[in-house]
């Protein structure tokens, strides 16, 4: 199978699979990104590698995730060795997040009176895209692109653990700026009695 | 699980639907009776939809379809197809690969026009032979929605099976997988051929077919909003927004309505479950 070519049939099967998914694909780019020319750019590299390599999609697995794996790793071979992501912090010290926190784990960003459905769209787009690099891949494929935490652990290829950690982490980070934002826009429930 | 501890240390993976059927239980079980965290659950789950919302409102840049296309088109012809590349045939070769090449349309012409003459007769005459993904396919083209990718799982007609094959699906909204399927096979229903399919439209809609004691029955189950669906030819079942119509020999259930992601209302639907099973299994096609 290996350097086998895209049959003419291929490209018409290709594309009613991959085009539904450009928005997604575009704005998990984005996300990482934060630059629109830089993440189309993406989004044509990986789309075009996914043509390149059709042949190895095996029929009744997961297309998202398969294109997905292929976008993230565009990501990662082209755009974090240039460095053109600033340096993140070193996310595995959290990998004992549960266990260092234990019940207070939710205590920090335990805002029961915020109301989130009041946020702005792009106020929740700016904290995403803010989010240290990590946590933001794990953050936006789990929480807007619904994958699983065994498809984000092939994709980015780290352990399921480490996706865990990274998610919950991540989470909190997030919850803790929007719950900040939406405060001090005044986005308080009405009845926040329990 | 009743320690409140446990639950916070599951409840984000509660709330991706990444648990096993039986942690899966035991939160639901404790967020019925636990006000805190019950609260924290709504507090965390609404945190989630907003961000997913809000994230996933993102329209592509002007042109960038077109330009996509024309890149793949480009890549298309820039690969040469296999068949024209795979010799350079000339004088007698060419004489014998043409012949050949026209019998072997001919043959593929006759086959195809065999396999559309057999898939108009079973629209015609639907039975219940097809396998839960032949009947994925196909109603996914009769409800014209994509199949992102249409996932074969094995027989679960025990709760063993059950739980390996629900740790096997990947999708935000496994209400039917994780809670009806197992209610059904605990309840010694036979659920076999499963096969569960995410599909692509605005509506986030999941379905899931299978076969219940030999009939095909595909659930479908949507994340927000309405969808139309022809409610004229459905009927409601135990009085709640479960609709079901017959196509393409099996019986389709429009479940939830807006209701059936990540929700504390999972566990209620028990009754409408087997009310609406019963009567799909005396209904007659």
């Amino acid at each position: 199978m290996t350097g086998k070519k895209p049959m003419k049939r291929d490209k018409q099967v290709f594309e009613e699979l991959a085009l539904p998914l450009l928005d997604s694909m575009f704005r998990t780019a984005l996300r990482v990104l934060r630059n629109e020319k830089s993440a189309e750019d993406l989004v044509q590299d990986a789309l075009l590698k996914a043509f390149k390599n059709f042949h190895q999609f095996e029929t009744g697995t997961n297309f998202k995730a398969w294109i997905f794996t292929i976008l993230m790793n565009a990501f990662r071979n082209q755009y974090r060795k240039a460095q053109l992501e600033p340096k993140s912090i070193d996310v595995e010290t959290v990998s004992m997040f549960y266990a260092a926190h234990g019940d207070d784990m939710f205590s920090t960003v335990d805002r029961g009176n915020v109301n989130f459905t009041s946020l702005l769209s792009d106020e929740v787009k700016r904290e995403l895209e803010t989010l240290p690099p990590e946590f933001r891949e794990v953050v936006i494929l789990s929480m807007v692109e619904d994958f699983t935490y065994q498809e984000i652990s092939d994709m980015l290829s780290i352990p399921m653990g480490t996706v865990m950690s990274r998610l919950f982490r991540g989470r909190q980070l997030l919850k803790q700026r929007l719950a900040d934002y939406a405060q001090s826009m005044g986005y308080i429930k009405r009845n926040s009695a329990v | 699980m009743n320690d409140c501890h446990e639950i916070k240390k599951h409840l984000y993976v509660f709330l991706d639907d990444e648990l096993s059927v039986t942690e899966n239980v035991g939160v639901l079980h404790h967020l019925e009776h636990c006000k805190l965290c019950f609260s924290l659950f709504e507090q965390e789950k609404q945190f989630g939809h907003s961000v997913k919302k809000n994230a996933m409102d993102q329209t592509l840049p002007a042109g960038m379809l077109q330009r996509m296309t024309s890149a793949l088109e480009q890549a298309d012809s820039s690969s040469s197809p296999v068949i024209a590349t795979a010799h350079s045939t000339s004088g007698w070769g060419r004489r014998i690969a043409m012949p050949l090449f026209s019998l072997a349309a001919a043959i593929l012409l006759i086959l195809g026009t065999s396999m559309i003459l057999g898939i108009l007769e079973t629209n015609k005459q639907p039975t219940r032979s097809v396998s839960a993904g032949e009947l994925a396919h196909a109603l996914s083209a009769d409800f014209n929605v994509h199949l992102q990718g249409n996932k074969p799982l094995q027989a679960c007609s025990d709760l063993g099976a059950v739980t390996s094959w629900l740790n096997d699906v990947s999708a935000s909204d496994r209400y039917i997988t994780r809670v009806c399927v197992p209610n059904l096979c605990k309840r010694g229903y036979q659920v076999e051929g499963a096969s569960y399919s995410p599909l692509i439209d605005e509506y986030n809609t999941t379905m899931t077919s299978f076969t219940l004691n030999g009939k095909n029955v595909a659930f479908f189950c949507f994340n927000v909003g309405d969808i139309d669906f022809d409610e004229e030819h459905m009927t409601r079942i135990a009085g709640r927004d479960v609709l079901w119509k017959k196509q393409n020999g099996a019986t389709v259930v429009l479940w939830g309505r807006g209701k059936c992601s990540h929700s504390i209302v999972s566990t209620v639907p028990d009754d409408e479950l087997l009310a609406t099973v019963e009567m799909i299994l005396k209904m007659k096609y």
